[in-house]
């Protein structure tokens, strides 16, 4: 099924909406929370929830490129999977656990900071990864935004790992150089 | 506050087409794509795998089998070839019959020998020999149509055997397995280019010694002195044209 067939699904509240993205998109939502979580549990729950956001956020919204509409939502809710579990992980509960529910009191005047800062960057990073050739472009994507391994992007690329790891080390430069320019850092 | 994980998350900024070429790059298309290729490689690597089975399976069939097939030589003379596999001491033999003739040839494990008979319809049991080494004889008969009967054979066949130096008993072991066929058969067996050419060379040793075989045919066989004259046609024919196999 198309996609605007599908959204179109989404837009008429029809459940077979779900089913739907799940046979075309599931296993490329499953990689990517998989791909945070290294859980398989973890991904799928990220998965579900995705169908979830996409039925809220239909028909309010009608994106433009399905697929990653849908691998925006399952990123975002992975790392904060991701987050959550190594919070628990790291404070042993208690301190990570009262932070957590403090978060709740923070002047939405920061909260709204932060979501501009977050903007910002976003676009920042946007624009500085249009600007990159097509291999430096699908290197990076596939390193900071797949999450995959080095060593398959190299496999890929048919180039060594050794290579691929001193692009992506020249690439984090440049960011960080940029996101100077931008003064964002 | 900046940390890895908030530029993680603003790595969402990143653009619609650059996520997709690199989704394409990495494979990770829609479901029903991926899956169609990976059936596509599947059938690929069960074709590939069929194919060197079946390769396999011909290449063993060329080293082991392939001597065993029936080959014609020529119109009137046929036979098979036969690998030296019968039971440990004893003899393996089998025996064609072909719609134009029937031949056979045996070897011996114990000796190393191998043995071939030619029976003609004139002559029924007139079997030749040569020695072409210690440790190899070669005594080739045909049979024809009209010939004795495959009883009949078999006992001209422990005949010859014994005539050719085998106790009775070695002789009666020779006939493991006899087998009958309607095709008509075969040129000579796979040999090295030496024996080949061989076959069709007369061995001027077996001159002397044609006709030695059997007992009954044989002008000077003990049994059937008196059966000289009447064989003397195809004694003389055979002659001319040896049947021997000096490898």
């Amino acid at each position: 099924m198309e996609d605007a067939e599908i959204v179109d699904l989404y837009w008429q509240r029809d459940q077979q909406a779900i089913a739907e993205t799940d046979k075309k998109y599931g296993a490329y939502c499953q990689h990517i929370a998989y791909a945070v979580c290294s859980d398989r549990l973890d991904a799928e729950e990220c998965v579900n929830d995705t169908w979830l956001r996409a039925w809220g956020a239909m028909p309010d919204k009608r994106p433009t490129v399905l697929a990653t509409f849908l691998g925006k939502i399952t990123r975002n809710l992975a790392i904060n999977r991701f987050q959550r579990r190594t919070r628990k992980k790291r404070g042993g509960g208690e301190t990570e656990l009262a932070l957590e529910e403090l978060e709740d009191c923070i002047p939405a005047a920061l909260d709204v900071e932060r979501r501009y800062e977050l903007q910002e960057f976003r676009q920042a990073i946007g624009r500085f990864v249009s600007g990159l050739s097509e291999t430096e472009q699908k290197v990076f994507v596939a390193r900071y935004w797949y999450l995959c391994p080095v060593e398959e992007i190299a496999r890929r690329l048919q180039i060594s790992s050794s290579k691929t790891k001193s692009m992506l080390f020249r690439l984090r430069n440049r960011l960080r150089l940029y996101l100077k320019e931008e003064d964002l850092w | 506050m900046v940390d890895a994980l908030f530029l993680l998350r603003a790595m969402d900024g990143i653009g619609d087409r650059e996520l997709l070429l690199t989704r394409d790059f990495l494979e990770l298309g829609e479901q029903s794509r991926r899956k169609g290729r990976k059936l596509w490689r599947t059938v690929l690597i069960a074709a590939i795998l069929a194919l060197l089975l079946a390769a396999c399976g011909y290449a063993v069939y060329r080293a082991t089998m392939s001597h065993r097939e029936l080959h014609r030589s020529d119109e009137n003379s046929y036979y098979l070839d036969i690998e030296n596999n019968g039971p440990e001491g004893g003899y393996h033999l089998e025996l064609n019959h072909g719609t134009c003739a029937m031949a056979l040839h045996f070897d011996t494990e114990e000796t190393g020998c191998l043995y071939g008979f030619r029976i003609t319809e004139d002559a029924p049991i007139d079997p030749a020999w040569s020695s072409g080494g210690t440790n190899l004889k070669t005594l080739f008969q045909t049979y024809e149509p009209g010939g004795p009967r495959p009883a009949e054979q078999q006992r001209s066949l422990e005949q010859c055997l014994q005539d050719a130096g085998m106790t009775e008993a070695e002789a009666e072991n020779c006939y493991c397995s006899m087998t009958f066929s309607d095709e008509a058969l075969v040129e000579r067996p796979a040999m090295p280019g030496r024996a080949a050419a061989a076959w069709d060379r007369p061995d001027p040793r077996l001159a002397g010694r044609r006709g030695d075989g059997c007992p009954g045919r044989d002008a000077g066989g003990a049994s059937d002195p008196g059966g000289a004259d009447r064989d003397a046609p195809e004694r003389r024919r055979n002659a001319e044209n040896p049947v021997f196999l000096p490898l």
